[in-house]
């Protein structure tokens, strides 16, 4: 085993439970919807409308539309990710990034890591591997184990015809989007946590308020218009897939995403054939590559800082 | 007798606070080193300051190697227990060891082993389960598996009883110590690493009173022990230290020195530190 494997292996042993958050999250929600089913089905019985959808009910255009399918397979994914896995990974990842630098010392252990021949920068790269990185892949996981689930669910008690493939365009590619955005917030509490010993996230929250709150002050007295850096920070991170979002709501996509969408509208339904790349595209761009590099220049910087620390124990 | 580490002019300032004033030091290889000092002498901090822990003024050179802040390069050669429970209380002992064996290159399997043999170490439970005792013995294995030349020990047996003091002090000389081999030990309890100790440095406040051969030391001093009615006598000699004994007045003067009517003996350790340090502060 090399050094820097060792090193993984340690922080992975060290931060497994923080990382697992989401998965216990989402087996809770899996064991209160078994358990709601479960009632369901002693409390009205097993031909209950409560617990299995009629075909009858469904109309016509929903059922024959494959076009359609394919569609809500691939929105079903994104929709998913951005929600659910987004708020809750994003939760979990800002708990253990904003404490990834200083575990050591609040587990009084920072002397015995400290005292063994690896270089600074292997210590925070392994602690950014698997804080951040290891964050993501959970979510990748979780995504993924849940991508089957809805389907199998889907197909045994809806109407849907599940599309495996747009479901699968649709998990990975969300993944990436919410991923270099929740990278990007991990490698900020990343840098946080470089800065401050203890509270780094919500002494850093602090210190954007005290600036929002200078800011509002100073646009007060001198009737300036600094933008509020908060407000921007956010849409940048949401510049992404927002436009992924969009793209998807939008007329040229939209008929699933419009609750007041009649059965004749979908009934005409089609999907483009450029569909996939175009949903591609709005990954490959410059607002990507503007986040991973922030995100390197913050590795860096928060490298650098831990390096000036002095080991205090 | 060849330097392994050399400290020139070494200022440690926390804020304002001075806690090391201009030490000057020489450790030389193949030696038992005793770092003794109140608490608060700044024995942790110059070990800290060895080691590339804190940011310092002044100049340590390791192997005529200057050692920067955060230098880990010297942890190949050079390994150090604390004096407080450092280990990692997440992991198991077996996830320890494993740990230790994967990132440190001169991790000595076959050492490893037979010192595995012999301790009782539970290897499925986790580090935080064990008494200070168990951990400080791990700690100690983890150690003395690494084929290293130099080991600092900062109070390692603090908090732990008279038994396992000896072992480990016992275990160190008879696994680890060899002449290629430095040991700096810093602890309290003196009497007890005396006999193993060749050289001593006392600090105190910031400042190296005296780093001195051990032997040559005692050779300057002798205890002297009189009875209490030829104190009188004693005074007029200007001891280092006097202490009262049952019936007898008991006292550190210069070698050169007759009392008449006295007994002497080698001087202790412990009475050589607190009648250069006692007084001072």
């Amino acid at each position: 085993m090399s050094q820097f494997q060792a090193l993984l292996l340690k922080d992975y042993r060290t931060t497994r439970k923080g990382l697992l958050v989401p998965a216990y999250i989402l087996a809770g929600i899996y064991l209160v919807s078994i358990l709601a089913y479960v009632i369901a089905r002693v409390h009205f019985g097993p031909n209950s409308g409560a617990v299995q959808m009629s075909l009858a009910d469904i109309p016509t255009p929903f059922l024959t539309n494959m076009d359609f399918h394919a569609m809500v397979s691939f929105s079903m994914q994104v929709l998913m990710f951005m929600s659910f896995f987004g708020i809750v990974v994003g939760i979990s990842l800002i708990v253990v990034s904003s404490s990834l630098l200083n575990s050591d010392v609040h587990n009084k252990c920072e002397l015995f890591h400290r005292s063994q021949p690896v270089t600074v920068w292997e210590i925070t790269g392994s602690r950014f591997l698997i804080g951040i990185g290891g964050s993501l892949a959970v979510a990748l996981a979780l995504g993924f184990i849940n991508m089957i689930v809805m389907n199998v669910v889907s197909l045994i008690w809806t109407p849907l015809h599940v599309n495996w493939w747009m479901s699968f365009n649709g998990l990975i590619l969300s993944f990436l989007h919410i991923g270099v955005a929740l990278m990007l917030l991990g490698t900020i509490c990343f840098t946080l946590s470089a800065i401050f010993r203890t509270n780094a996230f919500g002494k850093g929250i602090l210190g954007l308020g005290g600036i929002e709150i200078a800011i509002q002050i100073v646009n007060y007295l001198f009737r300036f218009r600094i933008p509020s850096p908060s407000a921007s920070f956010f849409k940048f991170i949401m510049s992404g897939f927002g436009k992924l979002n969009m793209e998807i709501t939008t007329q040229k996509y939209g008929a699933f995403a419009s609750a007041a969408a009649k059965p004749s509208d979908i009934a005409n339904f089609r999907l483009p054939p450029d569909f996939l790349s175009a949903m591609w595209s709005t990954l490959f761009t410059w607002n990507t590559v503007e986040k991973l590099l922030i995100c390197a220049a913050l590795y860096v910087i928060a490298t650098y800082i831990y390096q000036q620390r002095e080991v205090q124990q | 007798m060849t330097a392994i580490m050399e400290i020139k002019n070494l200022n440690k300032y926390f804020g304002k606070f001075q806690a090391l004033k201009d030490v000057n030091l020489s450790i030389p290889q193949g030696r038992i080193i005793g770092l003794l000092g109140k608490n608060g002498a700044g024995k942790s901090t110059l070990m800290r300051c060895m080691l590339g822990f804190l940011k310092y003024q002044g100049e340590i050179l390791y192997h005529e190697t200057p050692i920067e802040h955060n230098d880990t390069r010297m942890f190949k050669k050079i390994a150090f227990i604390p004096d407080v429970s450092a280990l990692d209380e997440r992991l198991t002992v077996q996830q320890t060891i494993d740990y230790v064996r994967g990132i440190n290159p001169s991790w000595n399997d076959q050492k490893a082993d037979s010192l595995m043999e012999k301790s009782d170490l539970p290897m499925k439970k986790k580090v935080k389960t064990l008494s200070k005792g168990m951990k400080t013995k791990l700690y100690l294995l983890l150690v003395l598996s690494l084929d290293v030349e130099f080991l600092l020990l900062d109070e390692p047996t603090i908090g732990l009883d008279i038994v396992f003091r000896k072992e480990f002090f016992n275990t160190i000389l008879g696994e680890f110590f060899d002449e290629t081999k430095t040991i700096i030990i810093s602890t309290h309890q003196v009497d007890e690493v005396e006999h193993i100790l060749q050289d001593i440095i006392f600090l105190d406040q910031g400042e190296v009173i005296l780093f001195e051969d051990i032997e040559e030391l005692k050779m300057k001093y002798k205890e002297v022990k009189v009875p209490r009615e030829y104190m009188s006598v004693l005074m007029q000699h200007n001891p280092l230290q006097v202490w009262e004994g049952l019936g007898f007045v008991h006292a550190l003067v210069h070698e050169e020195i007759d009392v008449p009517e006295a007994e002497y003996a080698t001087p202790q350790l412990v009475d050589l530190f607190l009648a250069k340090i006692g007084g001072r502060s």
